[in-house]
């Protein structure tokens, strides 16, 4: 049985995951979907079994009937053939993302990590609320383009908020990355909000943090790294300064992991990297859940055994992490 | 509070391309030439973004993929390739400040939203 990992061709976090899966015997077949057409080919028929075919690169194939888990880690967009027009490419990428996403989701008894909806099921508001119902601690938030609506949400709290984005930190403009990291906003800067009304906003109240922790989780087993800020800036977005962070290996205390677990199956989860402040009175507040993130640093940083968890799961399909699929059955509109 | 909270996947408000998604090719950002729009039109929360990386700026290192062991290997400063997930010498690997980041190393991890990029997936 064959592991199926979808993900760039560089991300050394994958590398080390396919060494370890190597390392055990177990077989992987690792692709990018960028490599489609050119480069990987999808052959699969619907028996009475199922969908079953062949998954083929030049280098290796691999019968869909032989996966026993995805590792589904940003993969890339299809690199379709040049020549193409704006309405064909459209129509050719919608059909191929169809039909990927159709045939693989389709395969029974095969672990996700995680299914690849879960990233716009998991959206950070969403979050919040059913972290809450899990148990778990979160801030007191506001989502608005009204500038009342952030100015009656700072009187309310009397205390600087923390301004941050709902999506990703990235855009390009003028050919340059520009990073919008979290920010404190002074109660003093709510007199101008110039440009709140342009889309929506989310502000949190600026948190006062003792350090904060990433805790991945996966499966059953959590991870969990606190990351003491030692710069200004590190303080308000850990993010904005690597070289000031130290790390610490921490143990999460049992209604927060009790809460995480609960926040895991609500979602479908098998995998997820969640971002915690934690108080000076050791209070631990769910900042967000990022169900693709990043750990690769922290493994190295304090030898925790994240990649071999995954393989651990990966290698076993735990059925007990799978979501339960859906009761109901879709209405066709053919 | 419920023990098991309802499923939450069956959700109506995504197209198929939202709930399988895919980052740009390989990783790459899209260039973008637009420059900013005026205060008041520009979003609030984009108002004190950090500049990173020129995305016509070469990268100074190079890498391999290798199809027999399905890893990532670089050519290090004597030319000979190294997977990427043990090439720990400074200089070679990609810094913070290139458009792209590695997930592996201590002293140089990434922003989640670069080993992330399906702000751009369409």
């Amino acid at each position: 049985m064959t592991v199926l990992v979808l993900a760039r061709d560089i991300d050394p976090s994958v590398d080390r995951l396919v060494e370890e899966l190597g390392g055990r015997g177990v077989p992987v077949f690792r692709t990018d979907l960028v490599a489609f057409p050119q480069a990987l080919t999808l052959d699969a028929r619907l028996g009475p079994e199922g969908w079953d075919g062949v998954l083929a690169t030049p280098h290796r194939e691999v019968r869909l009937s032989e996966i026993r888990s995805v590792w589904y880690r940003h993969p890339s967009h299809f690199e379709l053939p040049e020549g193409l027009s704006v309405a064909e490419r459209r129509h050719a990428a919608a059909e191929a993302r169809c039909g990927f996403a159709g045939v693989l989701s389709s395969l029974e008894d095969v672990l996700w990590v995680n299914y690849p909806a879960r990233k716009s099921d998991a959206l950070k508001p969403r979050q919040l609320h059913v972290a809450r119902r899990c148990g778990l601690a979160v801030p007191d938030s506001v989502v608005t383009n009204t500038p009342e609506g952030v100015r009656e949400f700072a009187r309310s709290l009397g205390e600087p908020l923390a301004g941050k984005t709902l999506t990703g930190v990235l855009l390009v403009e003028s050919g340059r990355i520009q990073i919008a990291y979290t920010r404190r906003i002074e109660l003093a800067e709510l007199d101008d909000l110039a440009g709140i009304e342009t889309t929506l906003h989310f502000f949190q109240p600026f948190l006062a943090k003792a350090w904060e922790a990433r805790v991945a989780v996966v499966g059953e087993r959590v991870f969990a790294a606190a990351i003491h800020a030692g710069s200004d800036a590190a303080r308000v977005d850990w993010r904005s300064d690597y070289a000031s962070l130290d790390y610490e290996i921490v143990e999460p205390p049992e209604p927060v992991v009790t809460g995480i677990h609960r926040f895991m199956r609500a979602f479908g989860l098998s995998f997820g990297a969640f971002d915690f402040a934690v108080t000076p009175d050791q209070e631990w507040i769910m900042l967000e859940c990022n169900p693709f993130g990043a750990y690769g640093w922290l493994e190295d940083a304090l030898d925790l055994p994240i990649t071999s968890a995954l393989a651990d799961l990966l290698e076993n399909g735990a059925v007990a992490c799978r979501p339960t699929p859906p009761t109901s059955t879709p209405t066709s509109s053919a | 509070m419920s023990e098991r909270p309802a499923p939450l996947w069956r959700d109506p408000l995504f197209s198929p391309g939202d709930r399988f998604p895919l980052g740009p090719p390989r990783g790459i950002l899209e260039d973008c030439q637009e420059g900013p729009s005026p205060s008041g039109i520009r979003p609030f929360s984009l108002r004190h973004v950090v500049p990173g990386a020129r995305l016509d700026t070469p990268p100074t290192w190079r890498y391999t993929y290798c199809h027999e062991r399905q890893i990532a290997l670089v050519h290090d400063e004597d030319g000979s390739l190294v997977p990427l997930l043990r090439h720990t010498k400074p200089g070679a690997t990609p810094p913070v400040d290139t458009t792209y980041i590695p997930d592996q190393d201590p002293n140089n991890p990434p922003p989640e939203e670069f080993t992330n990029p399906d702000y751009q997936s369409d």
